[in-house]
């Protein structure tokens, strides 16, 4: 049996890893189109079964509650807030923590970097740190994201190993021209070290996004919930339609919602953001990884 | 453990074999294209995509309507409430999650490789079958041991995240896992010393994985996790 191949140089190899590929692709991309499908749909119609790629019934009904949430505007608000903030303090710090760390002149530099090696792989566990948190005043703040991810060691290593990179002639330059540590590195090293600096921002930046587990154990203030932590508990709340949104919203519609595609529209909504903001920084990831994988 | 166990086992390899597969891919732009699709997904949240997984699974969603429809069932099949299944959906929704960016790593590895290896392969008459196990696969292997170090050492402790959107009262007896007792007993009924010796005692087991992991390869493979 010869093969025909229309492409030059194909086997049948290339055409099943070509549909293996196809099926990842499939996989990965689906469940959104899933979820955008349900949040568009009407609730009770969903329920029947059977939608799986565009609505069958379309309803914007199951947006609306979710708008009417109060808690919506209180998640996006604090989401946003600690992921901008966190996300430039967070780059910051460790990255001038890194520059000390790179220098070899550091006293003590042994002691330090044992130090940040130990905690990476043996912690206290989470009773002790929330009580260390507590004795901090920071349980129940808003300063509660910000300022225990301030520092990571793993993001610490990724700046020390680009610092390194860079020839010591620069260091030199700026101390013949008279400049401090601290200008040598604001001036100098920074400016250069744009392509970490964003890779590493990226995934500080994701983080806060995503995160719930701290707004959901360190903090009881509803004031204080992220919006992912909304989400979670929308997802295991049994039915928001007795919340304070089915008084905002005409009896009518309440009767033909369902729980789920109202989770549906809370999670398109929450995603909407990642969205937009992830093909374009897409390209800086490629580039990123490798400066942190080559040495990691 | 043990779903950490299994979980180590079969999500491990995947993202290996899925960078040299697609290292195989002869369409540039393609290439990208599913690099950048399957690198979405670890964007997302886990309480977003543990939500979306909830609903597919439900008894109205995908899954079930699919197996309704080909009749290999007659009913839904509730798959959150029952225990066997728990472990399936974690590992499963792990890899969907995780592949994108495990892959990663191997990636860039499989990048570095020296081209003049593979071209002195050709000129000795190797198969891309040949290519793939002789060279890639002994270029990348420090890569997949350090990786799989670090994943030793977080066997006991698990995504916090994932198994708390995923578990609920029925499915408890397979999804309490170690993290989420220790929030539980721990935050919320205040055993302070209690859970704080666990925390200790999964650090110290940690500990323990990672160090006999480090000396197990340093005197089989001849390096380290440093």
């Amino acid at each position: 049996m010869k093969i025909t191949t229309k492409l030059r140089g194909w086997n049948l190899f290339d055409y099943l890893n070509m549909l293996i590929m196809l099926l990842i692709l499939i996989v990965s991309l689906y469940p959104f189109v899933f979820v955008v499908a349900g949040a568009f749909n009407e609730g009770s119609d969903y329920m029947r079964g059977g939608v799986y790629f565009f609505p069958r019934k379309f309803s914007l009904d199951n947006f609306i509650m979710v708008f009417n949430d109060k808690r919506l505007g209180i998640g996006f608000l604090n989401t946003i807030s600690r992921t901008l903030i966190g996300t430039v303090t967070g780059t910051l710090f460790t990255a001038t923590v890194a520059y000390g760390m790179s220098r070899k002149d550091l006293p003590c530099r042994n002691l330090f970097y044992w130090l940040n090696i130990f905690t990476m792989f043996f912690g206290g566990g989470l009773v002790p740190y929330y009580l260390v948190l507590k004795s901090l005043n920071l349980i129940n703040s808003f300063w509660v994201y910000i300022i225990p991810q301030l520092y990571s060691v793993f993001n610490m290593i990724i700046f020390v190993n680009f610092f390194k990179e860079i020839p010591e002639e620069i260091h030199e330059a700026g101390q013949i021209d008279g400049a401090t540590e601290f200008q040598i590195f604001y001036r100098l090293y920074l400016p250069l070290s744009i392509p970490v600096i964003t890779t590493v921002g990226m995934w500080i930046g994701v983080g806060h996004w995503n995160s719930f587990f701290d707004s959901m154990v360190f903090t009881s203030d509803a004031n204080l919930q992220t919006l992912q932590l909304f989400l979670v508990k929308l997802i295991k709340e049994a039915a928001m339609a007795q919340g304070e949104a089915a008084t905002k919203v005409p009896s009518q519609v309440l009767k033909t919602v369902s729980i789920a595609t109202i989770r549906y529209a809370a999670i398109v909504i929450s995603s909407v953001p990642v969205f937009i903001i992830y093909p374009l920084i897409q390209k800086h990831l490629a580039k990123g990884v490798i400066v942190g994988a080559v040495k990691g | 453990m043990g779903l950490n166990l299994l979980q180590l086992l079969i999500t491990f390899p995947v993202p290996i074999l899925f960078a040299i597969l697609l290292n195989e891919i002869k369409l540039p732009r393609f290439k990208k294209t599913v690099q950048t699709v399957t690198y979405f997904p670890y964007f997302i949240s886990w309480a977003v995509f543990g939500g979306i997984i909830l609903g597919m699974i439900s008894s109205e969603g995908v899954v079930n309507q699919i197996l309704l429809s080909l009749h290999i069932i007659d009913q839904p099949i509730a798959f959150n409430s029952n225990p066997a299944y728990f472990w399936g959906i974690v590992i499963i929704s792990s890899l969907i999650k995780g592949l994108g960016w495990g892959a990663v790593i191997y990636i860039a590895a499989i990048a570095g490789i020296d081209q003049s290896l593979y071209d002195a392969a050709q000129v000795d008459g190797a198969n891309r079958w040949h290519k793939n196990i002789y060279i890639t696969i002994p270029c990348i292997a420090g890569t997949i041991v350090v990786m799989l170090l670090l994943s030793i050492s977080g066997l006991l402790s698990s995504n916090f995240d994932q198994i708390y959107i995923l578990q609920n009262p029925l499915n408890l007896s397979r999804s309490e896992v170690l993290d989420t007792y220790i929030y539980k007993i721990g935050i919320s009924q205040r055993r302070y010393s209690f859970t704080t010796a666990i925390g200790l005692f999964k650090s110290f087991i940690s500990m323990v994985l990672i160090s006999s992991g480090h000396l197990i390869s340093k005197k089989l493979l001849g390096r380290g996790l440093f």
